[in-house]
């Protein structure tokens, strides 16, 4: 695997709930940000191979490879691109076992406002 | 949290069938083993019985031989006297030396009956015309008679004492005199009732032993020479019961044996010689005939008391299969139930399980449309969908602060079924608690736009404990927040925090509307509301507190408690920790 330069202020959206999706790509675009959105990690995968953003923006539970899953074959893939964690499960174990598998941030989707996502986003990408 | 349908402790009536149904294989058991038992106790005593047996056979045969000596004793007198007959003088001295009838009990008569036929009584009678033997001639049917010639009796009237009373006339003694004669041994009559008047009132049945005597010096070798040369007859008289008496007497026997004999040989059936009780008979018997003389008797020995010879191991059997069997009832009931119990209690835990998994599944799923909701009302109000008029802005702001308030019940939801669930894992860590609070104070100033004075006095040092900071933040925002729900506007919510050596106590004090005392006990329940005017407009969920005692106690081994007088007079909160780390482990994932 070649080490991958992230395009700059891309960020890849991996979530397989629709209306969150889009949300997230409203939010960011009005930011100026480019995205790319992704309802499994295997089509993230396949993005990654094509195009590796700055960053992903990373729900934990989805269809086909979830959020762990698709860290550890990241890991493989020896890529620049940040992680930022978005789930609804605040579960200790999962926190760390992501922090772990070189996730920079770890969010709770219901208790991350729209002006916060920005916020995090823009320091992970500084 | 109580069920309202708990499983029934009481086992149905399969598992009662089953307890019945080892209670009667139990019974059946013992009563199986009982009868072995008992058929060897009753062997044991059968075999005593049959050692009574041979013990009354041999004193029987010691007597029979003993009367067979004594008539032999005076056979052998008129082997001495002269002219070949047995005078009285002989008699008396044989009788009077020997002191027959006093020695031996069992004897009630002796005699010699001397046999005639009619031409010697002629014969004699012309020799002496006034002798009494004359008056047999009177019996025409005959031509041969015995009559009593000496004699040693102890009644008047008895027959068998009576000089001169002819023994052939009788047809049972004629029997076995004849029976003696023609076989030249003794012969003994069957079981006689010889008639004795007011003599012998009990009428028992009599035996009469004969012994031939020849006028040979030998017996004659062939039958009919015996009869030519019968001379006369030595015999005793035997009550059975007086043998019985001296067998007793001299315990040649048991005690407690019990005897019936019966003579057998007899042609109309077997007649009861003797019976030492009429009393039924309660355990085994045996049977045995024995020859007596010429006949045949047939004992039968019983004991008044058997239990003596048994080995007592039917008691054992008994006691020790009731105990057993009670004892199997017992611990196949209790297996049963207990059985019955950790079977509801693994479904009752299994159904925790599935209802915790759901409730966590089902609050996760609630999560993601309010995360959606929170997302666009967001966008709304940071302008993503351009300015927004001040009447659109509150009524978004109100919809995002309902959308908030449900985000929090979801995660009370949630923190309490993991509580529940004993799925926290606690990192601990030492911790500036009064740092902690101070933040939480401050954040909850921040959050509630209203007119409440929260005041908080800290410590001036650092208060460190060994805590798990997110959740004892966790605790004292549910504290704070219920502070400010259940206070009026303008009400005062007063915190600090204090230690000792080993323990931090953080105190709420709140203005607010107060815990009945009737109340306090199920304040930390899970899904207890104490209502209210300001519960009902507050909302929530129930389970902030339990979640609170859950976190200080289970997790923090520290304590929660309240106080409150009621009726608007205002609460207390107190949670204390302790300090140090603490010895007790804490929950862990599962």
């Amino acid at each position: 695997m070649t080490k991958g330069t992230p395009t700059s202020r891309s960020i890849l959206i991996v979530e397989d709930e629709q209306f969150l999706a889009e949300a997230y790509h409203t939010i960011l675009t009005a930011k100026g940000y480019r995205t790319d959105v992704a309802h499994d990690g295997v089509r993230a995968l396949e993005i990654l191979r094509q195009n590796a953003p700055q960053l992903i923006l990373l729900d934990m539970r989805m269809p086909n490879l979830d959020g762990l899953g698709f860290l550890h074959e990241l890991q493989k893939m020896t890529l620049d691109t940040k992680v930022i964690v978005l789930s609804n499960h605040s579960n200790r174990q999962e926190i760390d076992d992501a922090y772990k598998l070189g996730a920079q941030r770890y969010l709770v989707k219901a208790w991350t406002s729209p002006s916060e996502l920005a916020r995090v986003v823009a320091e992970a990408l500084m | 949290m109580k069920h309202s349908n708990s499983p029934s402790p009481y086992l149905t009536p399969s598992h009662l069938a089953n307890v019945f149904g080892v209670f009667l294989l139990g019974i059946s058991l013992t009563f199986a083993l009982l009868a072995i038992v008992q058929d060897i106790d009753d062997n044991n005593v059968r075999q005593h019985l049959y050692s009574e047996s041979i013990r009354l056979e041999a004193s029987f045969q010691k007597r029979l031989t003993i009367y067979e000596e004594i008539m032999r004793g005076i056979a052998a007198i008129r082997l001495v006297d002269a002219d070949n007959t047995i005078s009285q003088d002989s008699w008396d001295a044989y009788v009077g030396s020997t002191n027959v009838l006093e020695r031996i009990r069992s004897l009630t008569h002796i005699g010699y009956a001397q046999r005639y036929n009619t031409d010697q009584i002629r014969q004699l009678s012309q020799d002496d015309p006034a002798s009494p033997l004359m008056q047999l001639l009177s019996n025409q049917a005959r031509t041969e008679f015995a009559p009593i010639v000496l004699t040693n009796g102890a009644q008047t009237g008895d027959p068998l004492a009576i000089k001169g009373f002819d023994l052939l006339q009788d047809p049972t003694l004629r029997v076995a005199m004849d029976s003696a004669r023609d076989s030249g041994t003794p012969s003994m009559t069957h079981s006689t009732f010889i008639p004795r008047g007011v003599n012998n009132p009990s009428n028992e049945p009599e035996l009469v032993y004969f012994m031939p005597i020849f006028d040979t010096p030998q017996p004659p070798a062939s039958t009919a020479e015996r009869r030519q040369h019968i001379d006369g007859y030595v015999y005793v008289s035997i009550f059975p019961h007086t043998i019985m008496d001296r067998v007793v007497a001299n315990q040649e026997i048991e005690s407690d044996t019990r005897v019936n004999i019966f003579d057998g040989t007899r042609t109309n059936g077997e007649v009861e010689l003797y019976a030492s009780s009429r009393e039924p008979s309660n355990g085994p018997s045996v049977s045995t005939t024995i020859a007596f003389g010429n006949l045949s008797w047939r004992l039968n020995v019983a004991t008044k008391n058997p239990d003596i010879y048994r080995t007592g191991w039917s008691y054992i059997v008994i006691t020790v299969g009731a105990m057993c069997t009670v004892l199997a009832a017992i611990l196949i009931h209790t297996t049963l139930r207990y059985r019955k119990r950790q079977s509801a209690l693994d479904q009752h835990a299994k159904l925790q399980v599935i209802r915790d998994e759901l409730m966590s599944l089902a609050s996760h799923q609630l999560r993601t449309p309010a995360s959606g909701v929170k997302q666009y009302l967001g966008m709304l109000l940071e302008g993503f969908a351009g300015d927004l008029s001040p009447q659109q802005r509150e009524l978004i702001e109100k919809a995002d602060t309902i959308n908030n308030r449900q985000i929090e019940i979801v995660d009370q939801i949630l923190l309490a079924t993991d509580v529940g669930g004993a799925k926290l894992r606690a990192v601990m860590k030492e911790e500036d608690i009064a740092r902690l609070v101070a933040e939480v104070v401050d954040e909850q100033r921040l959050a509630h736009k209203t007119h409440h004075t929260l005041a908080y006095v800290a410590p001036r040092d650092q208060v460190l404990a060994f805590i798990d900071r997110d959740y004892i933040k966790v605790a004292l925002e549910n504290i704070i927040g219920n502070a400010y729900k259940y206070t009026p506007d303008r009400g005062t919510i007063d915190v600090s925090v204090s230690h000792s050596g080993s323990s931090v106590t953080v105190t709420i004090t709140d203005s607010g509307v107060g815990i009945e005392p009737g109340d306090q006990d199920r304040l930390f329940e899970k899904f207890s509301r104490i209502p209210n005017e300001l519960s009902i407009k507050a909302g929530g969920s129930g389970i902030g507190l339990y979640v609170v005692k859950e976190l200080v106690e289970s997790l923090h081994d520290g304590t929660v408690t309240v106080s409150s007088a009621g009726g608007n007079t205002g609460s207390t909160f107190t949670l204390t920790l302790p300090l140090h780390r603490s010895a007790s482990p804490k929950k862990v994932v599962q």
